[in-house]
């Protein structure tokens, strides 16, 4: 034991607590789960990929998440520009701590969507969770302002604010 | 005389006594080593079960344009028949104007187990107005067609063979063999006395081998340890082995085994054995789901499986299992009522399965990269499942544009030893799913694969990669140095390389002067690109190149930019596909998922995806490739009639010996390459030896899907300019073009009183 322990270990417990806070609020809600559903003029992959998302949320929600991620694939796969597929395989990668990837299609699904409001908070919800994972304190605060700019009472915007302002 | 007589009387008995000694051991020790030859193998793995390798299965869904997705070549080459009434078993389809209904077969897919059902869609103008599973008419999201078996991994016995536990086989079907090749099953030890010696009263009073009289454990021991001859020598084997076998191990475990090992007819090549792939051959099902009138066809083609096949000779087929039927009967086996159900079912005509798609160069990459993680043996013998991303349509078109693009080009051609070789990869960029690849004209000639195991160079398909290094900002806060309009010089330029000097020259052998950074890179101007690679250093080009990922060696040398360094064609394919995707570079994939005979899944490939240029960065090269197609060098796109959006680059190499056309919508790029492996000149451009065959493959392979645009990424502001001067249009100069500009790089200055028209003045005059 070193002078220096003692204060590794208690950051140590914080990150993970951190860590452990972070991941869930990603297991308790998904925002892919009540995404808008695709409008009229949707391409029919589009369509069938926002099903199979939904199928894949189902897996999810019984644990069979091998299964679920393989579903948002196959979802992609069909739809490279189903905004759905995108952010739930953006989730998919936040819950395996794959923040990097997370972000890359949260960048997807903020293309997608453009300046559609109903989209706006979970692309930057997802955002805000990658960013404070990979540690970027000010653009997860930043992200998170912007969900709440839109949602002003999302619980999950305000636990990550909270939780960047304790650190 | 007597004493003699005495004397040699003991030393023939001690001789007798010695040959029966001799006699004795020997045939202690053949026993013993029947006995070694029987166990050995029953307690050992009793099969090698091929691995099977599958492409992606089809999903259909509403809005679907089932004609363009192929869906009945899809569907006839999964073994499906068409029927004129409803479809009511697996593997039937009635297909007509208004309506396609199909009852789907059974599936163990890796993550869900799919049990065939009959589903509806009806159709308006070949496409999907509503799905729905017929016997209760709910409405359907999607459904999955099974996906298309590619090729069987074998070893040098071509045996399809899908292993089943006695468990699991439906009593219906052990009676049904039992009734129809061994009914004293239970009652005997191997060898049935009375069975032979009927058989034998026949054979006596034919004068000639009619009726075996062989019990179920002698026709196991028969195929499993020895060969089909018929003599005595190994019909008495045969017997010892079958008492050894009936001794030592159970009756299920016999039967078991015998249901496994049994012929039961041809799919192509392959024998098919046992009843879990005949049960999937013949009724599209698992074994489990078998009827009875299904179990008893089964049963009645062991004896002949060629002469009672339901696909060859309904008729016949019918018969043999109508017999098995009466005799189950007869043993009390099925009750009346249940007989006659089974015999008013109708036999099952499904058309032999179409010749299966393969993809032989897609498939060696399925290997090695499955000879990483599994031994060979294990591959051959282990009954993995290996899912793959490839789509056979997709593979199919790219072969069909392939053999006519190259045999058009041949005909302008001197004919040589050497022949032309062609090599193409399609690949969805945002998954990385490689969905065609062809890596030669002609895999029974060469297995060489062109695409992945060649180095060739890329030629003028490296410049925009040196390009992206020249838009890229220094760092995150950095400026870029050039724009797409920044002003560029096509001019004579010597550059020291290894030592001697080297000045590049155009196409064309004119410099156009100054020109836009678009301009030079959609009419692929060689001096521009060498003078742009000299301004921002060639290791910039490299670290872009490398962050693309190519991996090949790149010397820095001036020339890189022309494409002098060989590189890889899979990674080229890869590089591109990082522009089309933004930036995110996603590794080329071909195995998705691999399980084993007990549907375990053994490994599972997820899409991995890196960031690895920016978005923005990324778009810009992809809009300057748009104005490729529009404008430049691979206008020929559309001059053949593709009117999608999309990007492309033509290449070629120095003394045309490659021809390369890479190009890409925002969901599916392509790479032909056309060229000689002796590297003989070629004499043809990649826009005139690889573009046509490029449109071709991207028209067929896009066509029913809605056209979709590259949507430019947030930090990106589009401006209309001049293509000449790149300033900012406005009246005086009305033809402007829309241009993409990082976000704050835009211009701010209006044009009019721009100079350096040189290249309009060479465009006019290339133009009259």
């Amino acid at each position: 034991m070193t002078a220096g322990s003692p204060p590794l270990v208690a950051l140590s417990i914080m990150a993970a607590i951190m860590a452990g806070a972070l991941w869930g609020c990603v297991v308790d809600r998904s925002p892919t789960a009540d995404a808008p559903i695709p409008p009229a003029t949707a391409s029919p992959q589009v369509v069938a990929a926002y099903h199979l998302v939904e199928d894949g949320q189902q897996q999810l929600a019984l644990g069979n998440t091998d299964a679920a991620i393989a579903t948002f694939q196959k979802a992609l796969a069909l739809a490279p520009s189903s905004p759905h597929a995108n952010l739930a395989l953006g989730e998919a990668k936040l819950r395996q701590a794959d923040y990097r990837g997370a972000l890359v299609y949260g960048d997807r699904v903020a293309r997608l969507v453009g300046d559609d409001r109903a989209w706006l908070w979970r692309v930057a919800l997802l955002r805000g969770q990658a960013y404070e994972g990979v540690g970027d304190r000010s653009r997860a605060r930043a992200a998170y302002r912007d969900v709440l700019s839109v949602a002003p009472d999302n619980a999950e915007a305000l636990a990550g604010l909270t939780r960047l302002d304790a650190e | 005389m007597k004493g003699l007589a005495g004397s040699r009387r003991p030393r023939r008995r001690r001789r007798v006594r010695w040959i029966w000694w001799a006699a004795a051991t020997l045939a202690a020790g053949y026993v013993v080593s029947l006995y070694v030859t029987v166990t050995s193998r029953f307690e050992g793995p009793h099969w090698k079960v091929p691995s099977t390798v599958y492409a992606e299965p089809a999903t259909i869904y509403p809005g679907m344009d089932v004609s363009a997705h192929h869906i009945h070549d899809r569907l006839l080459r999964l073994g499906y028949g068409p029927v004129t009434a409803a479809p009511r078993r697996p593997g039937e389809f009635r297909w007509t104007e208004e309506r396609l209904e199909l009852y789907l077969q059974d599936f163990a897919y890796p993550d869900h187990a799919v049990e065939g059902f009959p589903v509806a869609a009806d159709l308006r103008d070949h496409r999907v107005v509503r799905l729905v599973r017929q016997s209760d008419e709910t409405p359907l999201t999607s459904v999955d067609l099974e996906p298309e078996v590619i090729a069987g991994l074998f070893d040098e016995s071509w045996e399809g063979r899908r292993l089943v536990r006695l468990a699991d086989v439906p009593r219906a079907l052990t009676d049904a063999v039992l009734v129809a090749e061994d009914t004293r099953f239970y009652d005997h030890w191997g060898i049935d006395p009375r069975a032979i010696a009927r058989a034998l009263w026949v054979d006596l009073k034919e004068g000639e081998f009619i009726q075996g009289g062989s019990t179920l454990t002698q026709q196991l021991v028969k195929n499993f340890y020895l060969t089909q001859e018929r003599t005595l020598y190994r019909k008495i084997t045969e017997a010892i082995m079958a008492v050894m076998l009936e001794a030592r191990y159970d009756k299920p475990a016999i039967l078991e085994a015998y249901l496994n090992e049994i012929y039961l007819g041809q799919r192509g090549d392959m024998g098919v054995y046992g009843v879990g792939a005949a049960s999937r051959l013949y009724f599209g099902k698992e074994v489990e789901r078998l009827t009875l009138a299904e179990a008893a066809l089964l049963a009645g083609m062991i004896r002949s499986p060629r002469a009672y096949n339901p696909q060859t000779d309904p008729d016949r087929a019918r018969s043999a299992r109508d017999r098995v039927i009466q005799r189950m009967l007869a043993l009390q086996k099925i009750d009346a009522d249940e007989a006659r159900e089974a015999l008013a079912e109708a036999v099952p005509t499904r058309p032999r399965a179409r010749a299966a798609v393969r993809a032989p160069y897609f498939v060696d990459v399925v290997r090695d990269q499955l000879e990483r993680l599994y031994s060979r043996d294990a591959l051959t013998s282990e009954g993995l499942r290996i899912f793959t991303s490839l789509d056979v349509e997709t593979q199919r078109d790219a072969e069909e544009a392939l053999r006519t693009g190259v045999a058009a080009i041949e005909r302008r051609l001197h004919k040589g030893d050497d022949p032309l070789q062609g090599g193409v990869i399609v690949m969805q960029p945002q998954t990385g799913y490689i969905r065609a690849l062809i890596g030669g004209r002609d895999y029974a000639e060469t297995q060489f694969n062109r695409m992945t195991q060649a180095r060739r160079q890329p030629g003028s398909l490296f410049k925009p990669i040196a390009y992206l290094a020249a838009l890229r900002k220094d760092g995150e806060h950095g400026a870029p140095r050039y724009t797409p309009v920044s002003v560029v010089q096509d001019a004579p330029l010597t550059v020291m390389t290894n030592g001697r000097p080297w000045t590049p020259q155009n196409f064309d052998k004119l410099y156009h002067g100054p020109v836009t950074l678009r301009t030079a890179l959609e009419y692929s101007f060689n001096a521009a690109a060498v003078g742009v690679a000299q301004e921002i250093g060639i290791d910039r080009v490299i670290a872009t190149a490398r962050a693309l990922g190519i991996t090949t060696p790149l010397p820095a040398v001036p020339s890189l930019v022309l494409g002098t360094a060989e590189v890889i064609p899979l990674e080229l394919a890869g590089a591109y596909a990082v522009l089309a995707n933004f930036g995110t570079k996603t590794e080329p994939l071909v195995i998705k998922a691999v399980m084993d005979q007990a549907g375990r899944v053994l490994s599972r490939k997820e899409i991995a995806v890196e960031q690895v240029i920016s978005p923005e960065e990324a778009y810009l090269i992809t809009s300057l490739l748009q104005g490729v197609v529009e404008r430049g060098t691979g206008r020929g796109v559309r001059a053949l009639g593709f009117d999608r959006p999309v990007a492309g680059k033509t290449g070629t190499t120095s003394d045309f010996r490659d021809a390369w056309f890479v190009g890409y919508t925002p969901e599916t790029l392509a790479l032909v390459w056309i060229g000689f492996d002796r590297n003989r000149p070629l004499q043809l451009t990649g826009a005139q030896a690889a573009l046509p065959i490029w449109t071709d493959i991207m028209r067929r392979v896009t066509e029913g899907e809605p056209p979709t645009d590259f949507t430019p990424p947030p930090g990106i502001v589009l401006r209309q300019v001049d293509p000449a001067s790149g300033l900012l249009s406005n009246r005086r100069c009305p033809d402007g073009i829309t241009e993409a500009f990082l976000a704050g790089t835009e211009p701010t200055g209006w044009c009019g009183d721009h100079v350096g028209p040189g290249f309009l003045r060479w465009l006019r005059r290339v133009l009259g």
